[in-house]
């Protein structure tokens, strides 16, 4: 078919042009953008590598049917506590329309990994494999330099390396613990340990043998590797798991915080806009990368606004707009910057 | 219609190798799904919804592909754009579901569907621009999946059909043959939706007389 032909369907007849053109202009507009998003953070937040890929994907097949309702998170056990914990705390953040998406987008997950994709359709291999794969871009960040009274919205964060990193901890997390007898220094254990387990659980020594892939070299070299690093730090491999164990607990802490921080003052922004503001500053200084921080730069901006501090949200908003044109949160900071200018 | 993912957005596993199709259409920016959700959700339920699928079962489905991109890692420049990336997964879900349910109202048009195009602006034309959709609707669910979906991502969504041959894994000249015959097909849906009309329209005034 030429482009000639593409282009003269549309002249087919009036009646067929009249539907497709109806076609092109239903921008579902009604679809809640913003909902989704929070509901699709709340699911990548709650179940990203561990969760995901070990956790909830222990749970019965059977939880497939249990979309939307805590039954299904009840089923999900004791890998999924704190998961549901971090549910909870989006459902307070996502309005109650928005808590059967969050809960089934989780049973989802359960559903496409318990049933080896059936699920869900089976989307060729699995990313989740640490940093390797983990391919997602940092978004173009820009400095926002601009001296105000207010503190400045600093650019988008690294929100996809923030991903990107929370499930490449979460994977090595959990392939640590599918190898419970880490490697000794000793060859012949090392041999015996599978190779795509060794450097998950010891990422130190990882870093000293990148190539590592399994050879009879490479396990050389990751021994040597390994006794020097040894040599260089007493720490033992169970401590340096502890270790990456904590640093992980703790970065669950942090996301919890910045969600909890974030849900009170979206909570705050209709009643009482100088709290959400004021709540908003504390987020940005606290979580200067969060994951949600063109969510709570938004924030920031419609609090400014509503507590009529209108000139020095527009210039803050300039970058964030320009930064983000096309997304829901601009279209409601650049709707509130227009209203305001109307008053 | 060969659904089978080629692998190549989640593994990065080097160039694509697409039948007919230049292996790589232009240099874009990765994505992950956060920012595939911000910047391309509109169009993915947009192109869901045109699939069929109520408006009541659009949210839970959003929330899969999404995920389905998560676990992806997201999106990789590549033949496909990140719209027909979506569009694939999408597709594949829909499809999916479909033959999960098995139940007429999965495809059964929907009031929900078009009730958006409601409460906004002048109530005439929201009428018509309504009735209009679900003409456009009634058109669409008489095309078979594949057909539609090229249809929809084609001439209401503005894909082109390389890109969209990309997403799906299919021959670039498969994709054009089935836009053809998808265009004939919804012809003469719309044709005989018209006829039908004429022929009630007489009818009634026939009996009015």
């Amino acid at each position: 078919m030429s482009r000639d032909d593409f282009e003269s369907f549309r002249d087919a007849s009036p009646e067929v042009r009249a539907l497709i053109d109806a076609g092109i202009a239903d921008e579902v507009d009604d679809y809640d953008v913003e909902g989704g998003l929070a509901a699709h953070f709340a699911a990548i937040g709650v179940v990203p590598g561990a969760a995901m890929d070990h956790g909830l994907g222990a749970a019965p097949r059977g939880v497939s049917t249990l979309s939307a309702s805590a039954k299904g998170l009840a089923v999900l056990g004791g890998a999924a506590a704190s998961t549901a914990v971090l549910v909870a705390l989006w459902f307070g953040f996502v309005r109650p329309h928005e808590v059967r998406r969050t809960t089934s987008a989780v049973a989802a997950v359960s559903v496409a990994h318990s049933t080896g994709g059936h699920g869900a359709p089976a989307l060729g291999p699995s990313t989740n494999a640490g940093s390797a794969t983990n391919r997602v871009a940092a978004p173009n960040a820009t400095e926002a330099t601009e001296a105000t009274p207010v503190p400045a919205i600093t650019p988008l964060p690294e929100l996809a390396a923030k991903m990107s990193e929370h499930r490449g901890r979460r994977s090595a997390k959990a392939e640590s613990d599918e190898a419970p007898t880490l490697p000794t220094a000793s060859s012949a254990s090392l041999v015996e340990t599978p190779t795509a387990a060794t450097p998950m659980a010891n990422p130190e020594k990882n870093a000293l043998s990148a190539a590592t892939t399994g050879s009879e070299t490479n396990v050389e070299d990751r021994t040597t590797a390994e006794t020097n690093a040894d040599a260089f730090s007493p720490e033992s491999a169970e401590e340096r798991r502890d270790r990456a164990e904590k640093a992980q607990v703790k970065a669950d802490e942090r996301l919890e915080r910045d969600m909890k921080a974030l849900m009170q003052a979206k909570r705050a922004l209709a009643e009482d806009p100088a709290k959400a503001l004021s709540l908003a500053r504390e987020g940005e200084r606290e979580f200067p990368k969060s994951m949600f921080g063109e969510e709570r730069r938004a924030l920031l901006l419609l609090a400014m606004i509503r507590v009529g501090q209108v000139d020095a949200a527009r210039r803050l908003a300039a970058p964030y707009l320009a930064e983000h044109p096309d997304s829901p949160f601009a279209r409601r900071v650049r709707h509130a910057l227009d209203a305001a200018a109307t008053h | 219609m060969n659904f089978s993912y080629t692998g190549d957005h989640g593994t990065g596993a080097g160039p694509h190798s697409y039948e007919g199709i230049p292996a790589r259409l232009a240099d874009g920016e990765a994505l992950n799904s956060a920012e595939l959700f911000r910047r391309h959700a509109r169009f993915v339920a947009k192109f869901i919804l045109r699939m069929g699928v109520s408006r009541s079962d659009l949210d839970d489905l959003m929330q899969e592909v999404f995920l389905i991109a998560h676990r992806n890692g997201g999106y990789q420049p590549g033949p496909a754009k990140p719209t027909t990336y979506l569009a694939s997964i999408a597709f594949r879900l829909v499809h999916t579901e479909r033959r999960k349910r098995k139940v007429r109202a999965f495809v059964e048009i929907d009031e929900d569907r078009v009730n958006h195009a409601e409460g906004e602006g002048d109530p005439e034309t929201s009428a018509s621009h309504k009735q209009q959709l679900e003409r456009l609707q009634r058109a669409l669910d008489s095309l078979d999946e594949e057909k539609r979906a090229m249809f929809v991502l084609a001439e209401l969504q503005g894909e082109t059909v390389v890109s969209i041959a990309a997403g799906l894994g299919i021959p670039v000249d498969t994709a054009y043959s089935r836009l053809r015959a998808a265009r004939r097909l919804f012809k003469e849906a719309v044709e005989g939706q018209e006829d039908e009309r004429r022929t009630t329209g007489s009818l009634v005034e026939g009996a009015t007389r």
